[in-house]
């Protein structure tokens, strides 16, 4: 595959680290190593920690992927998709080529595309890793 | 997979959620390597998702606090010490304890906990089947019936007669919401993280408006498109004045009302009870309930529900008095009225859905507001939202846990039934999912009572009764307690009750279980059973029959349930009734109960699934809505749904109403002004996900309590502070943090810790028990006096009587204060 890539559909994510405990059990990473973990966007302050005063308030999800992420290269070469992708409860996570538009990672961003979405990628300087895009819809409130 | 590795299905240990994930356990050397969602097969293949939990759970065979030996107490109970002993030993000083409490008090001594939502399996469970079976054979006592949330299960009693699931929704069927209220209860990414929250999350994504009505801002608050707070256990009220509006701008659905529902039903002013035909006419049927017919201009008799055609259910036993007992046949041509007030004979009735115009008179958008605090404005647009939505839902999940929420579902129940909803896929109510595709009849009858339905032997006794008999010699006793599969130490209030009145004064308190809890800690005896890794289980999920399978060996003297419950069937003389049989054995007997979803050309059998590991039920479609296959038949007197009760008219309970919650008590907010909430935590919900530091270093390590910032400066509180909570009930010392996703006036702590993480005490110390004379409100109290009068007299044994009332639970409506100790 030319470049292996993971589309977040930060729309569907409900920040419940199912992706980053089944990378963290399906690699037989220790306890305080996380390969890839969930940044709450509220104040600042946490874990589901929403943003905002009683009851105008905002929380939302991210799964962050460190540079440790393998993409489970090793599983992927079997035709299994990553460990994260696989077991995430709301289907937030594609995996596919990034070069190919016909993998279900391109076919995916042009569907949520349909449907409004945006899609981006974080700065190199936050120090995570390649390849991992976000696909976010803003609702007009 | 590489070499020694292989997998087998298990079904997620944390099955209270209500989820029931299906796993693939991979295993490497005997050893579980980890565990990831199954894909069955059939039209569901992909049913089953996972969450954070699911992950870890493989490693639950080996955690710290596992139980691999039989336990004898050796300091006082309470103190959780132990030494261990044989097998042998546990079972001979067992026996000899139990037989000789039974040859003073009888076998209704021994009381069994049959509370399964926490097993795998639940209901369907084989450990389920067998508690049944040894005190349906022994004259046991059947204690805490297995419901989770007072409120909600006696409403489905009163308005349905059955366990509440003809108006029900299938978790899949939401996925055709085109609206959908989550009202009360947190699903979304939190205590059904699974395959409910994708489920909503794809109706999401296809454009179904997401409304939660709720007390915190959660998760699903958070996902939803709008968060409409409101005041605790003010539900009802909100309820009520969208019913009115319903009514007032005509958009009932007429047909669906008097189809189904006790609408068109003559009620008589008088004494709020149907009218009868006796009432009428000299030598008329006492029994025949009566309609305005159109047609003829004049009353006329109706019978129970048109059915809808479709599969019909039959039971081969009931538990409910009401059971089909409305066997008048509707006139000819009948055309009932709706809306009709009459006198008949100097008797001034009106039909039911003309006295509900009367009870919802008063609920205006803006006296709503008042009580609940959610604006007018914000009330007309959700109702307006609901009733043009083509299906709109409501999603309760068994969030309205007050005195009063038994009530406030009858309220919110009239929105489905008025709208026409509930006869829609996708449009129905769910009340408190415990479904998980088609449900398959594992031959219950023989399993339970192998002596036949008329033979079944067993009482059932409420936690009152039990703590009153210690006290009262002349009374049955009951002092043999078998802790079956749950954690009445942390889970029940309060322990001074549940504790120093309970579990201190008994003779014998024997726990079953694979880990140390706070419940095993009184124990005299602990059984170490296996945990889902290490034994067998058949399971009917996503259209399916299911083999879970051992991943691993028992550890240790690990033994599975069947063993245990043997030892006390012989003990209690019933042996007979588990010899000779090994849990291949039991599955075989379930899997020959006849459903036809086990058969066509190539039955389902234990043999089968051994080789096939996974099999599509016979003739299973991807139709996920299986409540809309179910027989309309309702259990109650008119045989159809009655949001009217005339039982309850007497209690001011006709219909649902806003009554007064306990939150409210003036005497009791002059001290204790703050709401105390013992949320459930998504990384944890119950206590046996604390033992897992992948989950702790996400849910946190240590309980604190939670205040938000205003909260918390009116009294000088700062984040990190030590704190008192305390109230009338108890004490406990905690660490305040300072949180906005909470409102002021609340002090909310996790549930999920177990004793060990709190600093003296944990939450119950603080809740009020539903025994004694603070457990009761008159609704609950007549609806059990005159259901179980009412059964009885059926003919339902005690032991099945489903009042949906058991006291053992809490209400959320305990008060408190916090004050500071001490600096951060």
């Amino acid at each position: 595959m030319a470049t292996p890539a993971i589309l977040v559909n930060v729309n569907r994510c409900t920040g419940c680290w199912t992706c980053s405990l089944a990378c963290k059990v399906g690699h037989k990473l220790g306890t305080d190593e996380w390969w890839q973990y969930v940044n709450t966007i509220g104040d600042g302050k946490g874990v589901d920690s929403p943003g905002g005063t009683w009851p105008n308030l905002f929380m939302k999800w991210e799964p962050v992927y460190t540079k440790k992420c393998t993409l489970c290269a090793d599983r992927t070469v079997e035709g299994d998709q990553p460990f994260c992708v696989f077991n995430c409860p709301t289907e937030a996570l594609t995996y596919g080529d990034a070069d190919d538009p016909e993998s279900p990672f391109n076919v995916r961003i042009e569907e949520l595309k349909e449907l409004g979405f945006g899609v981006y990628k974080r700065h190199a300087w936050e120090g995570t890793r390649d390849n991992i895009y976000y696909a976010e819809k803003v609702t007009a409130i | 997979m590489s070499e020694n590795e292989n997998f087998v299905y298990t079904a997620c240990q944390g099955w209270g959620c209500h989820e029931h994930c299906v796993l693939k356990t991979y295993v490497k050397d005997g050893v579980i390597e980890r565990t990831e969602r199954a894909i069955l097969k059939g039209p569901r293949a992909e049913r089953h998702r996972v969450c954070q939990k699911g992950m870890v759970v493989g490693k639950l065979p080996y955690i710290k606090e596992r139980i691999l030996h039989p336990l004898k107490r050796t300091g006082e109970r309470g103190e959780g010490k132990f030494e261990q002993i044989s097998w042998d030993q546990a079972i001979e000083e067992i026996t000899e304890k139990m037989q000789d409490s039974i040859e003073k008090y009888g076998p209704e001594t021994v009381m069994v906990n049959t509370f399964c939502c926490g097993i795998v399996g639940g209901v369907g469970a084989l450990e389920t089947a067998l508690t049944l079976r040894l005190i349906f054979t022994s004259g046991a006592t059947r204690f805490h019936f297995p419901i989770i949330d007072v409120a909600g299960q006696w409403e489905y009693n009163i308005e349905d007669g059955d366990g509440g699931f003809t108006i029900m929704s299938d978790t899949d069927a939401l996925a055709d919401a085109k609206y959908l209220i989550t009202w009360g209860g947190n699903p979304v990414g939190w205590t059904r993280a699974a395959h409910t929250t994708r489920t909503i999350i794809d109706a999401q994504e296809k454009g179904m408006k997401l409304v939660h009505i709720g007390l915190v801002y959660d998760c699903t608050a958070a996902k939803a498109d709008q968060f409409i707070p409101i005041n605790a256990a003010t539900d009802a009220a909100l309820a009520l004045a969208m019913a009115k509006i319903v009514i007032d701008e005509d958009r009932v659905d007429e047909d669906a009302l008097l189809k189904y529902t006790c609408a068109p039903l003559l009620i008589r002013d008088d004494n709020g009870q149907y009218l009868r035909e006796a009432d009428i006419k000299e030598g008329g049927d006492p029994k025949t309930l009566l309609c305005w017919d159109k047609t003829t201009n004049g009353p006329a008799p109706i019978g129970p529900a048109e059915s809808i055609d479709r599969d019909l259910e039959d039971r081969t036993f009931s538990s409910f008095a009401n059971y089909r007992t409305n066997t008048t046949v509707s006139a000819e041509d009948l055309d009932p009225e709706l809306d009709k007030i009459v006198e008949i004979n100097g008797i001034a009735c009106k039909t039911a859905f003309a006295k509900l115009k009367e009870h919802l008179e008063p609920w205006t958008p803006e006296k709503q507001e008042s009580i609940t605090g959610v604006p007018a404005q914000v009330a007309i647009d959700l109702v307006h939202e609901y009733m043009d939505a083509d299906p709109g839902c409501i999603y309760l999940n068994d969030g309205l846990r007050y005195s009063n929420g038994g009530q406030a579902y009858r309220a919110i129940n009239l929105l489905p039934i008025l709208t026409g909803n509930f006869a829609k896929r996708g449009g129905r109510i769910t009340i408190s999912p415990l479904g998980d595709g088609e449900t398959v009849y594992l031959n219950d009858t023989e399993m339970t009572m192998p002596d036949g339905y008329e033979n079944m032997k067993g009482n059932q006794v409420s936690f009152d009764e039990i703590l009153e008999s210690f006290d009262h010699p002349e009374r049955q006793q009951y002092r043999v307690y078998l802790n079956t599969y749950v954690n009445p130490v942390h889970a029940w209030p309060n322990p001074k009750v549940v504790c120093d009145q309970f579990l201190k004064r008994l003779d014998l308190m024997i726990d079953i279980d694979f880990r140390m809890t706070d419940s095993t800690a009184w124990a005299d005896y602990v059984l170490p059973v296996c945990t889902p890794f290490e034994r067998e289980e058949i399971l009917a999920t996503a259209n399916t029959m299911t083999l879970l399978e051992a991943a691993i060996e028992p550890m240790g003297e690990s033994k599975p349930p069947s063993f245990i419950y043997s030892i006390f069937a012989k003990a209690m003389g019933v042996g007979d009734y588990f010899e000779g049989m090994e849990d291949a054995d039991w599955h075989r007997l379930r899997l020959s109960g006849g459903d036809p979803k086990l058969g066509g050309p190539e039955p389902i059998t234990y043999e089968r699934l051994k080789e096939e590991k996974t099999i599509p039920l016979y003739g299973a479609v991807d139709d996920t809505d299986v409540y809309a296959r179910k027989a309309w038949k309702f259990d109650t007197v008119s045989g159809r749904y009655e949001f009217y009760c005339e039982d309850l008219a007497g209690a001011g309970g006709g219909f649902g109403t806003y009554e007064e919650p306990r939150l409210h008590d003036p005497e009791k907010l002059a001290d204790y002004p703050l709401q105390m909430y013992p949320g459930r935590h998504r990384v944890f919900m119950q206590t046996q996900f604390t033992e897992f530091p992948e989950l702790t270093a996400i849910g946190g390590d240590k309980p604190r309590v939670s205040l938000n910032p205003a909260t918390a400066k009116e009294r000088g509180i700062k984040e990190g502070d030590l704190i008192e909570v305390y109230n009338y009930q108890g004490k406990m010392t905690s660490v305040a943090t300072l949180s906005e996703a909470f409102p002021p006036g609340m002090a909310h702590v996790w549930y999920a810790y177990p004793k060990k993480f709190h600093r003296d005490n944990p939450p119950t110390v603080l809740s009020t028990t539903l025994t004694g004379p603070e457990a009761h409100t008159p609704m609950a109290d007549e609806w059990e006096r005159i259901n179980t009068a009412k059964s009885l007299a059926a003919g339902v044994p005690k032991a099945l009587i489903y009042n949906g009332l058991d006291r053992v639970e809490t209400y959320w409506e305990d008060l408190c204060e916090v004050r500071k100790i001490e600096e951060a």
